[in-house]
């Protein structure tokens, strides 16, 4: 997890050289200035080129975003308002992705603590923290890659080509809606039978041991297909 | 920037790639489709796990044919995908389908029969699109300038319908030729009998595609009959009947392995005779494979990537398939 959080902001020093709309977005930075705050949270106000409801922490934008106190931040006006990402949804995306990453932060750190105490597997606190920390997983890639599509907009290659010229010309939006909806159709199916599936095989907790090894037969496991081979399978 | 011309290095990978796709996928839809044929739980268990090992890895060309045209090719990517939008979107979903089948099937018992029928479907459609988009490719597409200016549904004619169905037979044939090969006794009776069901339908694709083809364009036609092409061409077609026949001499007899290795080989004449008929165009009536071509340095950078992944996919590849030799039993399963 601390791999994961320095890597996000060497991530972010690059994205600041790279695409300095896409951080502005991020950030909610209108203007252009050095010793810039954080901002917390607030409801970006495009409108007015403003945020609204704003909570920030001053000096400590700069300091994240270029490593000094006096690093200068390009703001959202430096930039034609055609050529200005949305700001709420990579603003608040963000925020989804490093909220999360500081809750598992803390439950490391929570887990230190616990092992210290002697405690770690006994703590049904924790222990059930865990567990719903997993999907969250899958919510703060999905609100990353949000972040990120949606603040390189709108170019698909930043500051040469826009999204709306590289679409196929020949592609129609009813073509495009029917091939959406055949995909939605088909996920509706999978995903829910998926998840169903893997909420059974963790209900049903770890397989029971067998008590040998399945015998081997031309590198196959001659033993019959089932739930409980599957992960002895795999070290044979 | 440089003299070196890599347009015939990346022509060979993109031309071996696809067929390698071609033949491994191809085995295993034509498994899956056979699938469908058998005739309980226990049959259709062996013939599942006849492929298990194996399918996966054999998807692995399609994407390396896919990212190799989009870098290699990005002109005739740029055409030729948004001409053929349908057929891969449906091909892509019927995959998905297919692919889950293989765990749902067996984590899902009480909806088998469901994911038995995704399976076979899966692979009948998925097959089916493919067999499609090549007919439509062969044909040409509406092109002004560097765009396709076509509709969603110019791929649907009477020429790529009949090679959707002819690949059916042609997987069929694969896959009949790999059970031949992996399973015993009645399953491969029923294998022999399927696979010379699909030679018979294979043949007579052929026929009509070789037929059609050149009546199809004057191009072609002139290509393969003109003199002295009609000469040295003619070990072609006269192969090709050889290799029907050993093929279904193969399926008749004792062999076990002489199927798939003919069904390899009709395959391997008849991609032969695609290539004679369209090069060096790779958007067939418009765009050679020289003028779709990314720049020199573009096509140099990838293939040092590609050059170090390619040797790393044939190991695991045949090491897997050395791992799975041999014939399989309906209680054995990698699963």
């Amino acid at each position: 997890m601390p791999l994961q959080i320095f890597l996000g902001d060497q991530h972010g020093l690059n994205t600041l050289e790279h695409q300095p709309a896409k951080l502005a977005a991020i950030e909610a930075r209108w203007d252009t200035e050095r010793r810039v705050p954080l901002t917390l949270l607030a409801i970006p106000d495009p409108a007015n080129e403003t945020n609204r409801f704003a909570i920030d922490v001053p000096l400590l934008g700069s300091l994240i975003l270029t490593h000094s106190l006096d690093g200068e931040v390009k703001g959202l006006k430096d930039f034609k308002p055609e050529d200005r990402p949305p700001v709420a949804i990579p603003f608040f995306a963000f925020r989804i992705m490093v909220g999360i990453g500081l809750l598992m932060l803390a439950l490391v750190a929570a887990s230190w603590w616990l092992r210290y105490r002697g405690r770690l597997f006994d703590s049904p606190l924790f222990l059930r923290a865990c567990v719903l920390m997993g999907p969250l997983g899958f919510v703060a890639v999905l609100a990353g890659w949000t972040t990120t599509e949606v603040g390189r907009q709108p170019w698909t290659v930043y500051g040469l080509m826009r999204t709306a010229d590289s679409v196929s010309p020949s592609l129609t939006g009813a073509a495009a809606l029917a091939s959406l909806l055949a995909y939605m159709a088909v996920y509706l199916v999978i995903f829910p039978t998926g998840f169903y599936l893997m909420a059974r095989l963790i209900r049903k907790g770890p397989a029971e041991a067998t008590d040998a090894v399945a015998p081997i037969e031309s590198g196959r496991s001659s033993a019959p297909v089932q739930v409980e081979l599957h992960t002895e399978g795999k070290s044979l | 920037m440089n003299a070196l011309d890599f347009v015939p290095v990346w022509t060979l990978i993109l031309g071996a790639g696809i067929f390698f796709y071609v033949l491994l996928d191809g085995f295993d839809l034509g498994v899956g489709m056979l699938y469908g044929f058998m005739p309980d739980t226990r049959s259709r268990n062996t013939v599942m796990s006849a492929i298990a090992p194996v399918w996966d890895g054999n998807e692995t060309w399609l994407v390396l044919g896919g990212v190799g045209l989009l870098a290699a090719f990005p002109l005739a990517f740029a055409i030729i995908v948004p001409a053929l939008y349908f057929p891969i979107a449906v091909m892509l979903l019927a995959m998905v389908f297919r692919g889950v089948a293989f765990e749902f099937r067996f984590r899902d018992a009480e909806h088998r029969t469901f994911w038995d029928h995704g399976f076979f479907y899966g692979s009948v459609v998925a097959t089916v699109a493919q067999g499609v988009m090549l007919g439509a490719f062969i044909q040409g597409f509406r092109v002004e300038g560097r765009v396709f200016v076509g509709t969603a549904f110019d791929f649907l004619t009477p020429f790529a319908i009949l090679t959707g169905i002819a690949l059916v037979f042609g997987y069929g044939l694969l896959g009949a030729g790999w059970l031949v090969l992996k399973t015993e006794g009645e399953i491969q009776e029923r294998a022999r009998r399927y696979g010379r069901l699909s030679l018979a339908g294979v043949l007579v694709a052929l026929v009509l595609v070789s037929v059609w083809t050149p009546l199809m364009s004057e191009q072609i036609s002139r290509r393969w009959f003109s003199w002295p092409n009609i000469l040295l061409l003619s070990p072609v077609p006269i192969a090709t009947a050889l290799v029907a026949f050993g093929t279904w001499r193969a399926l008749s007899g004792p062999s076990q392995s002489g199927a798939f290795i003919g069904a390899i080989g009709l395959f391997a004449l008849s991609y032969a005779g695609i290539a004679i008929s369209l090069w060096p165009m790779i958007v067939p009536h418009h765009y050679t494979l020289w003028q779709a071509a990314s720049s020199p340095s573009t096509q140099a950078f990838l293939m040092v990537g590609t050059l170090f992944l390619l040797p790393i996919i044939f190991v695991y590849t045949g090491w897997s398939y050395w791992v799975f030799r041999g014939k399989v039993r309906a209680d054995v399963g990698y699963h």
